[in-house]
């Protein structure tokens, strides 16, 4: 069964900054920070963005535009599934986990078991909670864009994207007119240090703060393209041993793809290797890691919308996607347009 | 979308159970896992009554690589996942001899890593004495760059990669993070795998733990957990007009499904059908619940309908009837709603007062005492229900011998998601 994509949506990042992540380590990061005006008319209200990660504001203002543009009635709306890849969900930025923080610093110094034990409960901020919360994303999207349907939030890597689009695909094959799916993704020191034991060494991480949706629809009428293959390299992964052998070229049986657009890496090192192995596949290829650093958990997505802008701009008919996330998983996806 | 999606096996860790073998017999006797917090310090705090796992797991995966039981000690819902997988291991093994593994696949529904920092106090205040950032630093120096295990602030995805490693399951490997519903999906997710013909087997499940002093904290904070410093005792009363709150707590499940082709060829005998999900947003409030129910009815409609039965065909409902003064009214608002006539017929009941909430792990753990339950024609009783928050409803008190044909399980989630799922007995 064919599933078309009818519109798309990304906030990518404008600012780049190079931060610390450890001195003692010797780690540097370069982070692509969003910089959204609080002004947007698409800018959640003042008591929720307080406890809304960057990310989040980002899916928000992205669904909202793409939906502005689509035009669906509530009742439609309503039922519209929603699968959403999630980056990581703490901010170094976040001035309640500062307090935490400032908490863990204070009662380094204190003596009394109990009254550091008290006086932690009472630091613990009670929105801690909520701004940490996984499925934040998808709740608020529900809330300010009205969609309602069926619906998962998935993590971490660039992966999950992958994993969002089949369970969106299927949940369309299963009759659901409309899914929106795609990432958000949260970019800094905390998600670099989560994934950084995935290297052997690592001294620059790159990661951008961003968020890409696409619709996804069941039939032609005002589609973009069509979503033609999705396939995922079957070996398993290891939690161990890390497969540093890409296998992109296995996806194409010696075929040589139009267009071929190719994920970021989160060290130079590994973009790198990404680069010379899409190189040996075909001379045309794209990757948003040189513009705009690794895009995370919506990586996959924002590559399907660099896909569908070639395909509208009729300079090229197919276009061939690869990812490859931390665990060496590789996803491949092909789209063409409306024919 | 003609396969059928068999539940072929289960397993569980909870505060009522070591494994399923226990589970009837620890139903059966109302057997209750809260208890006074014995993981960590609960002075200073006015929640030290939690539903803990309380038996020592280390003999469940003491031949386990290092680097995996190290991951254990540090990481409490892996552990538990780590010790789920090991109770099952003879079991799930043979049933996926015969299996490509590009036709089997995984679904977790995991919660929150906290830092264990009384594990790491002493390396925290050493190095506050000469960085400004002490935490990054901890992370940066414990996470040793030797593997995908972290001391601090594992990945999600581990969980799920960990068990495709140990049954060679390629297909997919999925992490699943919308909170209490999040293990509810993975077994949704994992039924709608194999009615698409992603797989012929799936393993779904999840694991989670809150009984930790952040997680205590920032969600008694929100007012979902029931304060008690161990004498007002029972702390959770589901759908009971003195409820006050929920009883913070850890679990771990696992769920074999497979294709109706995939058990017929492997000879395998089903426990039960996985008929029907339904599941929505409210898209209402982060904190709390749509008062009107809309989205969980639809949710509970949407189950039934796609399952092709009416509600009168519903025996039983396990709820997700967590304590709180929201959920439960709003939940039995919600049946009545959809069950109209029927409502006062189906007969409901909510485990937690028995096991707690394990948030991320609740839906597994629930739909795993459902199967049990369906096995041993078996209905649980709320133990501490006394004043029934409406008398229109079939509130099961008791324990009841009733075999189940159809029966729904309800799991809700902060942020609004509503997920309902529908089993058929087959047995």
């Amino acid at each position: 069964m064919s599933v078309y994509i009818r519109a798309y949506q990304a906030l990518l990042p404008d600012v780049f900054e190079q931060r610390v992540i450890s001195e003692l380590k010797n780690i540097q990061g370069r982070f692509g920070k969003l910089s959204i005006p609080k002004n947007h008319k698409f800018y959640p209200e003042k008591s929720d963005s307080k406890i809304m990660r960057i990310d989040v504001i980002a899916a928000i203002i992205a669904i909202q535009t793409l939906l502005e543009q689509v035009g669906l009635d509530n009742n439609s709306l309503e039922k519209v599934g929603l699968f959403v890849a999630n980056g990581a969900f703490l901010e170094e930025e976040n001035r309640n986990i500062k307090r935490v923080m400032k908490t863990f610093e204070k009662i380094k110094t204190m003596e009394d078991d109990v009254e550091k034990l008290k006086y932690a409960f009472r630091s613990v901020p009670p929105l801690t909670a909520l701004e940490t919360l996984t499925n934040s994303a998808m709740s608020f999207i529900a809330k300010y864009a009205g969609t309602k349907g069926n619906n998962a939030t998935y993590g971490n890597t660039s992966y999950s994207a992958y994993a969002a689009l089949v369970d969106a695909i299927h949940d369309v094959h299963s009759g659901t007119t409309h899914a929106l799916v795609g990432g958000a993704n949260g970019s800094g020191v905390f998600s670099a240090l989560a994934h950084i034991n995935f290297y052997d060494s690592c001294t620059n991480w790159t990661e951008s703060e961003n968020s890409a949706f696409v619709l996804l629809q069941n039939n032609k009428t005002n589609a973009v393209a069509e979503i033609v293959k999705y396939q995922i390299n079957a070996s398993v992964p290891s939690l161990f041993g890390i497969n540093k052998k890409r296998n992109w070229a296995s996806f194409f049986n010696g075929q040589t793809p139009e267009y071929l657009i190719y994920s970021g890496g989160f060290t130079p090192e590994e973009f790198d290797a990404n680069r010379q192995e899409v190189l040996q596949i075909s001379n045309h290829v794209f990757s948003w890691n040189d513009t705009h650093g690794n895009l995370g958990a919506s990586s996959l997505i924002a590559s399907i919308i660099k896909g569908v802008d070639r395909i509208r701009k009729g300079k090229h008919s197919v276009v061939d996607i690869v990812d490859r996330d931390p665990y060496g998983r590789e996803t491949y996806l092909q789209i063409t347009n409306i024919k | 979308m003609k396969n059928k999606a068999y539940i072929i096996d289960y397993e569980l860790i909870s505060p009522i159970t070591l494994g399923k073998d226990s589970l009837h017999e620890n139903l059966r006797k109302n057997q209750t896992g809260e208890n006074l917090v014995t993981r960590f310090d609960t002075r200073g705090m006015p929640f030290k009554v939690g539903a803990e796992v309380q038996e020592d797991l280390k003999h469940l995966y003491k031949n386990e690589d290092e680097r995996i039981r190290a991951a254990c000690y540090y990481d409490r819902k892996f552990e538990l996942l780590v010790a789920c997988y090991h109770l099952a291991e003879k079991r799930f093994k043979p049933l996926i001899e015969e299996l490509r593994p590009s036709r089997g696949g995984v679904v977790l529904g995991v919660g929150s890593d906290v830092t264990k920092m009384e594990e790491f106090e002493a390396d925290f205040i050493e190095i506050s004495k000469t960085s400004n950032a002490p935490y990054k630093e901890l992370i940066a120096t414990q996470n040793t760059q030797k593997g995908r295990l972290n001391k601090i602030w594992n990945p999600y995805d581990i969980h799920a990669i960990y068990l495709a490693g140990k049954l060679h399951l390629a297909a997919f490997q999925n992490s699943i993070l919308t909170a209490c519903t999040s293990s509810t999906q993975a077994i949704a997710f994992g039924f709608d795998a194999i009615k698409n013909d992603a797989a012929d087997l799936v393993v779904c499940g999840g694991t989670d733990s809150i009984i930790n002093n952040i997680a205590l904290a920032s969600f008694g904070k929100l007012g979902v957990i029931t304060e008690s410093d161990g004498t007002n005792t029972p702390t959770c009363i589901p759908f009971d007009t003195n409820r006050k709150g929920t009883l913070a707590a850890e679990a771990a499940g696992l769920v074999v499904l497979v294709s109706e082709d995939y058990a017929k060829k492997q000879n395998l005998t089903p426990i039960a059908e996985l008929v029907s999900y339904g599941n929505t947003l409210d898209g209402y409030k982060i904190t709390a619940p749509d008062p009107s129910g809309k989205a969980m009815q639809r949710a509970i409609r949407t189950a039934i309908v796609k399952g092709d039965i009416s509600p009168k065909e519903i025996d039983y409902i396990q709820a997700h009837g967590t304590g709180t003064r929201h959920n439960d009214q709003i939940e039995a608002d919600a049946i009545k709603a959809v069950f109209a006539e029927a409502a006062k017929d189906v007969l409901i009941s909510s485990t937690k007062d028995r096991h707690g909430h394990a948030i991320a792990a609740a839906g597994v753990q629930e739909f795993n005492i459902l199967l049990n339950c369906l096995e041993h024609d078996f209905i649980p009783g709320m133990v501490n229900l006394r004043h029934p928050l409406d008398e229109d409803l079939n509130f099961v008190r008791q324990n009841k011998t009733q075999s189940i044909q159809y029966a729904l399980t309800n799991n809700f989630a902060f942020g609004g998601v509503n997920t309902s799922i529908l089993v058929k007995n087959i047995q």
